[in-house]
């Protein structure tokens, strides 16, 4: 059963700025329904100051894999993120933060591994220099991005090469000092899209936004062509200071496809991509 | 998948393992901002994400001629990695013409060349691939010099008789379908009317925004307006359009044209063909054109650039024997007044279809204007 019936479920979005919130008490159990998504959202300097409690949320692995960044930065806020991640996972689990086990989709997205009480609960991270976001939904596939306005960022070329002819029409058609607004949009609703579906930067050209885009912020059930068919998500866009925009995209979950675009069966199971 | 998703890898443009490397390692170093990278570093450890990985895989694509499939950079996110993965391309391309860059294979309708516009370069038409019919092959043919010590051919003539020859390397017979934006489309003229010399048939010769050179009708004009504005002398330009219009196949009209455009070079102009330099880096002296119209492109294509240019304006185009398929953002009313097919009406013995396009000559191949020229050229093609 999933969590939206209709289109005109009305899906429940709920923001959380974590600081102190990220540090769960011991016991401390959040619930969620279907059809509601908890977005957590902070920013590093924030997060900075409970390294000490968030480095030991990590395992062993992650904190090899952020010995591997070349930057000092790069690998504290990995440390950082993950910590965030488990943290907050933690509470809808009613587990040790170290103790979630992650397993990686057919196209190397980390999801919930499927033992435990609360196994239908799904999660999208996405992070800044600055920022990191966390979506978290029941049953429903969620996507979450989270992408800076970059000033110098070669946007049209990125756009000619990912984007589809409507895409970068509707991109056109503003006046070019605010066209990179338009693009970072579509740049985060399409990849949230993607996440959303589990799939993979290879589609990216796909999923066409051109119908639905518009001057006002996105907050609905909207239909996008991706591929041959049109799938329906429910789509939150949001500035959230700084030059950030943020999109969060909720679909169903046998939306989902894999590398090849075959329905997912879950991880590993796709006969097309074994 | 490989050879649909990674047409136009050549093999010229895929040297050796250190040059790869080192030609990665100076587009990652120009990304990240990273002074020090090994070719085992991993991308995304080096601080890159997705915005980033985009930006290597265009600059990657760019520099080899050769498309990647998005997600190329998470795949394959080392120096060695990517560099094996050129290589591998390399090994499985095929061998082509120096000049012919296969911009997309396999099909089988007969191929689209699509002949370089000023400076060389084939990006243009990368943006139009998408509305050519996909059981169509799409060749590009670049122009010499982008590879250093090439030496540039001075006119149109030897230009297109050596494009000639790289298009038979891949079709050896006609019908041949021809595309030439700008520079290009003048150059695609000259190689349909020598391709008709051979015997051979021209199926397709389209011409995207570019009039006929009219070199001789341009010098009249000045030296005209110059000594008596508005006198007999300014009424030379109509006249020869009329006998032209009226004899296309003169000889004297042509002789008379020639004499006229060897005299004008002679008294207004210390450049005529026959002294232009061996080397391009002697050329600077040698070109009669205004520096500001090279404004936009690259200062190190300049040299190239004016040659090519050069030769444009030397060009007598011939009589060619069939359609030509005209996609103009305007007419051309200081050359041709009145005239909308902007001079190749008169210039060959067929039809000129002229199909109007958006936008200007410098943003024709960018939105919204692109979309536009896709669809009209998709439709040429598919009435064929």
């Amino acid at each position: 059963m999933n969590g939206f019936v209709s289109m005109t479920d009305s899906l429940k979005v709920r923001s959380f700025m974590t600081g102190e919130s990220v540090v769960p008490a011991q016991g401390t159990h959040i619930p969620i329904k279907a059809g509601t998504v908890h977005v957590w959202s902070a920013r590093y300097s924030t997060l900075e100051r409970y390294y000490s409690i968030l480095s030991a949320h990590v395992t062993p692995e992650e904190i090899q894999r952020a010995q591997g960044f070349r930057k000092q930065n790069d690998a504290r806020q990995y440390i950082l993120r993950h910590g965030m991640v488990r943290s907050v996972l933690g509470k809808y689990l009613h587990k040790d933060p170290q103790k979630i086990q992650f397993v990686q989709n057919v196209n190397g997205k980390p999801e919930l591994s499927t033992e435990g009480p609360v196994a239908d609960i799904r999660f999208s991270m996405s992070r800044t220099n600055e920022r990191v976001c966390l979506g978290i939904t029941r049953k429903s596939a969620i996507g979450l991005d989270l992408v800076k306005n970059l000033s110098g960022y070669p946007f049209s070329a990125v756009g000619h090469h990912l984007f589809t002819p409507g895409e970068r029409l509707w991109i056109a058609q503003e006046v070019p000092g605010r066209r990179s607004g338009r693009f970072f949009r579509i740049w985060a609703l399409k990849e949230a899209v993607l996440k959303a579906t589990g799939s993979s930067a290879r589609m990216m050209q796909e999923a066409d936004l051109a119908n639905i885009m518009t001057d006002t912020y996105l907050d609905g059930w909207y239909p996008v062509l991706k591929g041959k068919s049109e799938m329906l998500f429910f789509i939150h866009e949001s500035g959230c200071g700084s030059g950030h925009h943020r999109v969060i995209a909720v679909t169903e979950w046998s939306n989902r496809t894999c590398l090849n675009g075959e329905p997912d069966t879950g991880p590993g199971n796709c006969f097309t991509c074994l | 998948m490989d050879k649909e998703e990674h047409p136009g890898v050549r093999k010229e443009n895929l040297p050796n393992r250190s040059m790869n490397e080192g030609t990665l390692l100076h587009l990652w170093k120009d990304i990240l901002d990273l002074p020090d990278i090994s070719p085992d570093d991993d991308f995304f450890l080096c601080g890159g994400n997705s915005l980033t990985a985009i930006e290597l895989l265009i600059r990657i694509q760019r520099e080899y001629h050769i498309n990647l499939p998005p997600d190329t950079i998470y795949r394959h996110p080392t120096i060695q990695g990517q560099s094996a993965l050129l290589r591998k391309k390399a090994a499985t391309a095929k061998e082509y013409h120096t000049l012919i860059s296969p911009l997309r294979e396999g099909g089988d309708l007969p191929p689209l060349f699509c002949i370089h516009p000023l400076g060389g370069w084939m990006d243009h038409y990368l943006k139009i691939l998408t509305a050519i019919d996909k059981n169509r092959p799409v060749f590009g043919i670049r122009g010499r010099g982008l590879v250093p010590g090439e030496i540039l051919p001075k006119t149109v003539e030897e230009t297109a008789r050596e494009q000639v020859e790289a298009l038979r390397t891949v079709q050896k017979t006609g019908p041949y379908h021809l595309l030439g934006f700008s520079n290009g489309g003048i150059i695609a003229y000259e190689m349909a009317c020598q391709l008709q010399e051979h015997g051979e048939k021209v199926g397709y010769l389209g011409l995207i925004d570019v009039s006929v050179p009219a070199t001789e009708v341009r010098y009249i004009k000045t030296l005209a307006a110059m000594l008596f504005p508005g006198r007999i002398l300014g009424r030379i330009p109509a006249f020869f359009e009329r006998q032209l219009k009226a004899n296309p196949d003169s000889r004297i009209y042509a002789f008379v044209i020639k004499s006229i455009k060897a005299a004008f070079h002679g008294i207004l102009f210390r450049s005529p063909a026959k002294s232009l330099p061996e080397s391009v880096n002697e050329i600077h002296a040698s070109v009669h054109m205004k520096e500001n119209s090279l404004a936009h492109f690259p200062k190190a294509s300049h040299p190239n650039m004016k040659v090519q240019l050069n030769a444009s304006r030397m060009y007598l185009p011939q009589m060619f024997n069939g359609n030509v398929v005209l996609f103009s953002t305007a007419p051309d009313p200081i050359l041709f007044p009145g005239d909308l097919t902007r001079g190749w009406g008169s210039k060959i013995h067929g039809r000129c279809d002229v199909i109007a396009i958006s936008g200007n000559h410098s943003n024709l191949f960018d939105e919204p204007h692109l979309s536009i020229l896709k669809e009209r050229i998709n439709d040429s093609l598919g009435a064929l």
